[in-house]
């Protein structure tokens, strides 16, 4: 019980450290010239994946919304990527349109690569270009490039996307 | 550790944290100091915002998502849309002049004069109301037991005291961020 506690503490320290691990100056950089070209349009949403800080950030006009702490990611694409995103797989999530059928008022289930799939039976995901999964849980591939919310903010997050939503994805920095 | 392609002069450095905080100055004054509103419409919660702030939040219901079928080609969804709204005007004692769908939705038989008697309704909105475009409207409720439901025909209820705060500190032009 002593190491289970001792394990856990540790853990505890090290995601504290790891939180407070600031963004190199030149992702900072790339990242705010970025959010400057996407603030100039008062009435778009955007978001900020902010996988060093650990936290997704909605915005608009600069302004921020809401924010989503992360729980888990995984991230060994480019440094700071401008993503688009695609659509939202929530087999339980009500939509509008006419609920007879069944794909109701859902786009279809398709895959990163444009193939049908089944689409999750349990949780959320959203889909962005280039390829990055945000969804609720660990997913069904962890060597995907992703991020990882709690169910109720993935809800949350999903009613603020549509596609075409840019996103800008800042890695977890190095510097130590 | 240092990965290679961060590896810069002291003098690179020095320069990079300027640009950084430039960005950050440049950022600070497109997002400027005044007030908003965001509705986070999964949650039905709303939150006012102020220099960089939530000074509020609360508890609010909004659309059903339902949808209702009128004679003909008639269709309303009470939804409420993902956008950035603008208040364009504040109201005291707001009077609801009933819409066609108020009457469908009963089964009644809809006005055929759009300013008759029969539409206006001076309870249901409450003491105040914040009119946003398209007809939709931050206002108060009958049925303060319904807030935190997807309840409405679109527009935004919100219990007595949030609605009078939120009425003393937003103005006109106010944005509100609904998603």
């Amino acid at each position: 019980m002593w190491l289970a506690l001792t394990l856990g503490l540790l853990a505890t320290m090290i995601g504290t450290l790891r939180a407070q691990v600031p963004s190199h100056p030149s992702i900072r950089a790339q990242a705010l010239a970025l959010e400057v070209d996407l603030a100039q349009d008062p009435d778009r949403y955007y978001l900020i994946v902010d996988l060093s800080e650990h936290f997704i950030d909605l915005k608009a006009g600069a302004r921020r919304l809401k924010r989503w702490k992360l729980l888990d990611s995984l991230y060994d694409g480019a440094p700071v990527t401008l993503m688009t995103f695609k659509q939202h797989l929530a087999p339980s999530t009500p939509e509008p349109g006419p609920s007879r059928g069944r794909i109701g008022g859902r786009s279809l289930p398709l895959d990163f690569k444009g193939r049908l799939t089944e689409g999750p039976r349990s949780t959320s995901r959203l889909y962005f270009q280039p390829p990055f999964l945000i969804q609720g849980g660990l997913p069904s591939r962890p060597q995907l490039n992703h991020a990882v919310l709690s169910g109720q903010d993935i809800r949350s997050l999903t009613s603020a996307l549509e596609p075409g939503t840019p996103a800008i994805l800042i890695p977890a920095s190095e510097m130590r | 550790m240092l990965s290679p392609g961060f590896s810069t002069t002291a003098d690179e450095h020095s320069a990079l944290r300027l640009r950084v905080a430039q960005l950050e100055r440049t950022l600070a004054q497109i997002r400027g100091n005044a007030p908003y509103i965001v509705i986070d419409t999964s949650k039905n919660e709303l939150a006012i915002w102020w220099e960089g702030k939530i000074i509020r939040t609360a508890t609010c219901a909004t659309g059903s998502g339902k949808v209702l079928l009128g004679k003909g080609d008639d269709e309303w969804n009470f939804l409420t849309p993902r956008r950035v709204f603008r208040v364009q005007k504040k109201t005291r004692n707001p009077v609801w002049k009933k819409p066609v769908w108020a009457f469908v939705e009963k089964n009644e038989e809809a006005p055929v004069l759009p300013w008759s008697f029969e539409r206006l309704d001076p309870n249901t909105l409450g003491a105040y109301a914040l009119e946003l475009e398209d007809s939709y409207a931050i206002h108060g409720t009958l049925y303060p037991l319904l807030l935190g439901r997807h309840i409405t025909h679109g527009c935004v209820r919100l219990g007595d005291e949030d609605l009078a705060a939120a009425f003393e500190i937003v103005r006109v032009g106010t944005p509100v961020y609904v998603f």
